[in-house]
């Protein structure tokens, strides 16, 4: 049928590729090229705090862990990206009570898996702008 | 109109300084509390709008300093991912004006500020 092969693409599409973000913050600043200044900045600074939440995690120091995650966490909640903001909140709160890193294991390789997903579709959607802002001028 | 801005993540900070001077206002934009407390004490701003967990110095005590040591009534809005009671009664005991929980709709901002810049005004502050 074909309303059964339509949703089979849907659900494939969702699954696949859900959207892990929505600018509707960045979009009150009524301003493509304040968007894409602010979202500059992500890229050069997100990936880094990645790199480095792991690297804590790796070296189990769980109290700058908790308060990397607490900084990943405001960036993330600019981008309204659920998801990561569920699982940083996770890792702030559990390695600040405990102490310890080992029980936020899976959550730190989700947030690893999950930000590379976020960064590969903000960088569509920077592409997105750009051309956006190229037509109106 | 000069708000100053203390809020340690930079892309935070930078949206909430482009937001502002859109809306027509002169922003300071500082990262760290001790130098938010040199600079509130330098230029004397219309506002301040503080994070609550920054480095050297926090909002809470900013917002102590302000009121302790400045004669001028600045507003001062909190924004923070705390939402604890015993925080936000805090905040408010030491004199902070208004309290906005992250993540937050930069409009709702705008709107506080406009609002108690308009008090403030009124107030004789300005």
């Amino acid at each position: 049928m074909w309303s059964d092969f339509c949703l089979q693409i849907t659900n494939f599409t969702m699954s696949e590729y859900p959207r892990l973000y929505n600018l509707v913050i960045l979009e009150e600043l009524g301003d493509p090229s304040a968007i894409l200044e602010v979202l500059s900045m992500f890229f050069d600074s997100a990936p880094h705090d990645i790199q480095e939440l792991e690297k804590l995690f790796i070296e189990k120091k769980a109290i700058p862990l908790s308060q990397l995650a607490h900084k990943i966490k405001t960036v993330v909640s600019l981008l309204q990206s659920f998801r990561l903001i569920d699982l940083l909140k996770t890792i702030e709160t559990r390695t600040k009570e405990t102490g310890e890193v080992a029980s936020v294991a899976n959550e730190v390789t989700e947030v690893v898996s999950l930000f590379a997903e976020l960064e590969k579709q903000l960088h569509q959607e920077w592409e997105r702008l750009k051309k956006e802002q190229s037509t109106h001028n | 109109m000069t708000i100053l801005v203390a809020e340690d993540e930079p892309m935070l900070l930078k949206t909430i300084e482009l937001k502002l001077k859109k809306e027509g206002y002169e922003v300071i934009a500082t990262a760290d509390g001790r130098e938010a407390i040199e600079k509130i004490e330098a230029s004397s701003p219309d506002m301040v709008i503080t994070d609550i967990m920054m480095p050297f110095s926090s909002g809470l005590e900013i917002i102590s300093l302000v009121r302790q040591k400045i004669k001028k009534k600045i507003p001062i809005i909190i924004l923070s991912a705390i939402e604890q009671e015993k925080v936000v009664l805090e905040a408010f005991e030491l004199g902070a004006d208004d309290y906005i929980t992250k993540p937050f709709s930069l409009n709702e901002l705008t709107i506080r500020v406009k609002k108690l810049m308009i008090q403030s005004e009124r107030n004789g502050q300005h």
